[in-house]
C-alpha cells in the first residue's frame, strides 16, 4: 500500500466542495478512480483530508493489492485491511508528497 | 431543761459557726465550716471521719484542637484525626472504642465524557475509515457500562448512500445497532451502551459512491455538529 500523507495551507468554505476539487485533481493527474460515481465502477485508492482551515491534513491512498481496501487506523496508528471487490490494484507511477502538492498549488 | 440541752441529745451551742455542721464521733461534735472553696470529705485519719479539703484538680485529657475525651478504665485522649473530612467511627478493636476514618461512599460512580468534531472531515472511501480527530476515551469503571450518543452530519456531493458507526477500538459497540446509511446531506443521532473500560470510541464512515464529509458545524448555525459524549456509570 501507498500512503501519501501530508499538510497543506488550504482555507476553505465548504468541505464538500474543497474535497470534490482536491479528488478531481489528484484523480486528473494520476489518471485513476479514486472515488464510486456509480456501482459498478473500480477504484485505486482514496483520499481522506481533514478541513482544518490554513492546515489541511490530507492522506492519498494508492491500493497495492486487488480487492483489499487499506485505511489507517487514528487510534492504533496502524495500517488496517479489509476485503472490498471495489477494489483494484494501482499500477501507475507513484507519486510523492512534493508532486501532490505541486498539484494543488496550480 | 435548761443548760442548751435538747431531750437526750444535740446540745443548742454545739454549731456556732455560719456553715458549721453537725458530726460523730463517741458523741455529737461539731464539724466547722473549712475555708472558702474546699469541700467536706470524708477522711478516716480526722477525729470525726471528716477534711475540709481543696477539691482535687481533674485535668482534661485534651491537649490538641479536635481532641475528644474517651474512656476504656480511665479517661483518655482521643486524639484529633490528621486528615480532614474523617469522621468518628465506633470500633471495638480500638482501645478506647473509637477511630477516625475515611467516610465510606455509597451509590454509584457516573462519570461524564464528551468530545465535538472541531474539523471537517472528508473521505472518498467506499470501505469504512476513521473520521479524524473523532475520538473520545471512555472512563474505566470496574463492572460499569457507558451510555453513549453520537451525533453526526453528513453530506455527500453524490446521490450514493452515507454509512457510519460507532468503533470501541476495533469492535462495533454494538454490531447490527451501531451502523447506520444516510442519504445525502443528513444528520443522525445514535445511542449505544458498551462496558466502561477505558478503550477509545471512534468513529467511521464510508461513501457508497462519492464523498462523505462529516460536518463540525453546519452553516455556521453549530445545530448540526459531529460529537461523541456519553454517561460512565458503575
Amino acid at each position: 500500500m501507498t500512503l501519501i500523507k501530508f499538510e497543506k495551507n488550504i482555507n476553505c468554505a465548504n468541505a464538500v466542495t474543497c474535497n470534490h476539487n482536491i479528488l478531481e485533481i489528484f484523480e486528473k493527474k494520476l489518471n485513476v478512480l479514486l472515488h464510486l460515481e456509480k456501482d459498478t465502477d473500480k477504484v485505486n485508492g482514496h483520499i481522506s483530508i481533514s478541513h482544518k482551515q490554513g492546515n489541511h491534513l490530507i492522506f492519498l491512498f494508492l491500493y497495492d493489492k486487488e480487492g483489499v481496501h487499506e485505511s489507517h487506523n487514528t487510534v492504533s496508528k496502524k495500517i488496517e485491511t479489509v476485503q472490498n471487490n471495489k477494489i483494484i490494484k494501482f499500477k501507475g507511477i507513484k507519486p510523492n508528497e512534493k508532486d501532490l502538492k505541486l498539484w494543488l498549488d496550480k | 431543761m435548761s443548760g442548751g440541752m435538747q431531750g437526750g441529745g444535740v446540745p443548742d451551742d454545739l454549731l456556732t459557726t455560719k456553715g458549721d455542721t453537725h458530726g460523730f464521733d463517741t458523741t455529737n461534735a461539731r464539724v466547722p465550716i473549712g475555708a472558702n472553696t474546699t469541700v467536706l470529705t470524708a477522711d478516716s485519719t480526722t477525729a470525726l471521719g471528716l477534711a475540709w479539703t481543696a477539691p482535687t484538680d481533674i485535668a482534661p485529657p485534651t491537649t490538641t484542637k479536635g481532641d475528644l475525651s474517651g474512656f476504656s478504665t480511665v479517661q483518655s485522649r482521643i486524639p484529633v484525626t490528621v486528615t480532614n473530612g474523617h469522621v468518628l467511627t465506633s470500633d471495638s478493636t480500638e482501645a478506647l472504642g473509637l477511630k477516625w476514618a475515611a467516610v465510606a461512599v455509597g451509590g454509584a460512580t457516573v462519570t461524564a465524557f464528551e468530545f465535538t468534531l472541531s474539523t471537517d472531515f472528508s473521505t472518498s472511501s467506499s470501505s469504512y475509515v476513521d473520521v479524524t480527530n473523532l475520538t473520545v476515551d471512555k472512563p474505566t469503571i470496574t463492572g460499569g457500562e457507558c451510555i453513549t450518543t453520537y451525533n453526526i452530519s453528513l453530506q455527500n456531493d453524490n446521490d450514493g448512500k452515507l454509512y457510519s458507526k460507532l468503533i470501541d477500538n476495533t469492535t462495533a459497540v454494538a454490531a447490527g445497532k451501531s451502523e447506520f446509511s444516510v442519504n445525502k446531506d443528513t444528520g443522525l443521532t445514535a445511542s449505544d451502551t458498551s462496558t466502561a473500560d477505558g478503550e477509545t470510541l471512534k468513529v467511521q464512515i464510508k461513501a457508497s459512491a462519492g464523498s462523505s464529509t462529516v460536518q463540525h458545524d453546519f452553516a455556521a448555525g453549530g445545530d448540526r455538529m459531529s460529537r461523541i459524549c456519553g454517561l460512565g456509570v458503575g
